[in-house]
């Protein structure tokens, strides 16, 4: 019963650059559906943040430039709307938090004025109205004090607490979509599961749909239903998380979850997927993922493959799934994870 | 706060020490006398004139009997300057540098500022190119090129202004925008520079996210983190152009104190270079006290950490 409150299609960003073109996202298909939150993982450089930060037009371009694709929100097409028509999208109707709570706020400006300055962009209230919502929003993210915490610097505050007013800034408009570019990278463990709890809740109560971008997939399994994995600026695989947990079809998908720890592993070594992502200037013929792929064949190295649709909504793109390639038993997540939230059924 | 001050103040007082005294035995290594470059002066004379100034006695001597005027703000006699005091000259010629000084500066502070920040919010536009050539122009060409050449457009040819001097409000005029070129290009460049950093720091982008216009961005969350680095420079920039500028007065015939920093180290006038550059210490130490208060006021960060 879900409509789609977002979607991508055929994506595809360039930097220009004077080294030539990076091509950062080449080809991404993707959609939200209203009210449930879409994990985005995959290494360092695959392109997760430009593509999120291209659906919020705050890629700068140039260097950046769209090549093709659409962007639909909420029924209507927002490719070309122009940077004034985005500024009464952004923190209204979507909103992101970034990576490091310790730059992501204005070290000379007050707290309760970073919060304010988008209430009263979006809403025509008068500024004590504006302070008053700010400081339930401050309350709502679990700030002790809020008054004081609306006079405050950030520097006054630990970086789990600017995460918390970073959240207090993003959602204090109630948009309907929230881009979360690594929420909880920069923060220690106990702080990351509170931050992941936090936004767990206010998406509940506020009916927001959640965006996760994490290379973290403990982070997927705390709080995602669906999830796609992005290598070299392409989705190689999607689907809900429970069946790209247990049955990932994609070998680095399988690579990403062998390469992750579980609860009451000890003699087992950590295994790595051996070298690095391609060189995006020049993405090599066939599938970028190949030279690094334990069961690679000839035909990968040659052509891209297609994408192959499973049940569910599951996507791969792998010659694996092809009828005439060997049949292969890819290893998936063998036990339950400790921190594994019930995963919803269907979608 | 108190505490801080105290800790300052004695900072400073050492620091002046250091200087007075560094300065005093540095003067002392430098060849010559006083009195050598007159040539009128005979040797004999030129030794009764040394004895005078009492100039004869052993270095340690001389040291602690000018440290002891010192204490009491008494910068001596000059050598060249017959029966005048280094405090006397300074308290004539002082007001002259300072006025010129400040207006200057009351004029490239806001034109600088406003340049770098349209500049840099047009990067890469016509507007950002002409502040550029107008920044590049300012610092390098030197002061003497640009005071001539101004005294030669206003004064010579077109003979709207003075020439020279220093009498009317219409004979600052010329010096001032002379010495404020230069003053602004340095501003502009370093406040453009600043701007482009700041618009690459991460809560321009969560600015952005808000939906905030650009205007705003640029007035609420740019030019105020972008003013820190201006800040530092400004201590040493006012200082030196309140001490006045030896070229600047040269051209334009401006009895200013600027002259007398040269004139008093070539002439070897030992009390005069002595007086002037404990002078430039006391104030220099002042002017970045002043700034350090300031960048509180800026930056929330350091005001908190005192
Ligand atoms: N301004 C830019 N100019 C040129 N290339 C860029 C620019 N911004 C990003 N890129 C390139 O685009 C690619 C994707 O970058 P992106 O920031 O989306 O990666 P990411 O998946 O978010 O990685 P991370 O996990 O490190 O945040 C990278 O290879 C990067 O080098
Ligand atoms: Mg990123």
């Amino acid at each position: 019963m879900s409509r789609k409150i977002l979607e991508i299609k055929d994506l595809h960003f360039s930097f220009d650059t004077y080294a030539g073109e990076v091509q950062a996202v080449r080809g991404i298909s993707l959609y939200l559906n209203k009210g449930e939150t879409l994990a985005i993982v995959g290494e360092s450089g695959c392109g997760k943040s430009v593509t999120v930060q291209t659906v919020m037009k705050l890629v700068p371009t140039p260097p950046g430039r769209l090549k093709s694709g659409k962007i639909i929100y909420c029924g209507e097409d927002i490719t070309h709307y122009s940077q004034k028509e985005m500024q009464k999208l952004r923190g209204s109707e979507m909103s992101m938090i970034f990576q490091d709570p310790m730059t992501s706020l204005n070290p000379t400006m007050r707290i309760g004025r970073q919060i304010t300055e988008g209430i009263l962009k979006h809403e025509n209230i008068s500024p004590d109205k504006a302070k008053q919502r700010a400081i339930e929003m401050l309350a709502k993210v679990g700030i002790a004090n809020p008054e004081k915490g609306f006079k405050r610097y950030p520097h006054q505050f630990s970086g789990g607490m600017r995460q918390r007013v970073m959240i207090a800034i993003a959602l204090v408009c109630n948009p309907n979509v929230l881009f979360a570019d690594e929420p909880t990278t920069a923060l220690d463990v106990t702080t990351q599961a509170q931050i992941l709890e936090l936004i767990n809740e206010l998406k509940q109560e506020l009916e927001t749909s959640v965006v996760i971008i994490t290379h973290d997939l403990g982070v997927v399994a705390r709080t995602a239903e669906r999830v796609a994995v992005m290598y070299a600026g392409k989705i190689v695989e999607t689907g809900l998380s429970r069946d790209i947990f247990y049955k990932p079809k994609h070998p680095y998908t399988s690579g990403l979850l062998e390469s992750m720890p579980s609860a009451g592993q000890v003699e087992k070594t950590l295994t790595s997927i051996k070298g690095t992502p391609p060189d995006l200037f020049a993405p090599p013929k066939g599938c970028s993922f190949a030279p690094r792929c334990k069961y690679c064949m000839n035909i990968c190295t040659q052509t891209d493959p297609d994408e192959v649709q499973l049940e569910n909504g599951h996507k791969v793109s792998c010659w694996l799934m092809n009828p005439q390639a060997e049949k292969r038993e890819l290893p998936g997540r063998k036990s339950r994870l400790s921190t594994q939230k019930p995963l919803k059924e269907g979608i | 706060m108190v505490r801080y001050i105290l800790k300052r103040l004695v900072i400073s007082i050492i620091t002046i020490w250091l200087l007075a005294t560094v300065t005093f035995f540095l003067l002392r290594t430098l060849p010559g006398n006083p009195f050598q470059t007159e040539k009128l002066l005979t040797v004999e004379m030129q030794e009764r004139m040394m004895s005078y100034y009492g100039l004869d006695r052993p270095l340690m001597e001389q040291y602690f009997t000018y440290m002891k005027n010192l204490l009491q703000g008494n910068f001596g006699y000059s050598l060249k300057y017959t029966n005048r005091t280094v405090n006397s000259i300074i308290k004539s010629t002082f007001p002259v540098s300072a006025e010129l000084g400040l207006r200057s500066l009351a004029v490239a502070l806001p034109i600088g500022l406003a340049l770098g920040v349209a500049s840099a919010r047009k990067r890469g536009k016509i507007i950002d190119y002409i502040c550029v050539v107008i920044a590049v122009i300012g610092v390098s060409i030197p002061s003497f090129i640009m005071g001539t050449f101004l005294q030669y457009i206003f004064a010579i040819k077109l003979k709207l202004l003075p020439v020279s001097q220093w009498k009317t409000a219409a004979h600052t005029i010329l010096p001032t925008v002379a010495l404020a070129l230069s003053l602004m290009a340095t501003l502009t460049r370093v406040m453009r520079a600043s701007m482009l950093e700041v618009t690459m720091q991460d809560y321009i982008k969560t600015a952005r996210a808000k939906g905030l216009g650009e205007g705003r961005i640029t007035w609420s969350h740019q030019v105020r983190n972008a003013m820190i680095p201006i800040l530092t420079m400004l201590g040493p920039m006012v200082a030196s152009v309140l001490m006045g500028t030896f070229v600047i007065e040269k051209i334009f015939a401006i009895p200013g104190l600027g002259q007398h920093f040269v004139n008093s180290i070539t002439g070897l006038d030992y009390t005069m270079t002595m007086g002037l550059t404990v002078f430039y210490g006391i104030f220099l130490v002042t002017a970045n006290f002043i700034v350090d208060i300031l960048y509180g006021l800026v930056d929330p960060r350091i005001r908190l950490a005192k």
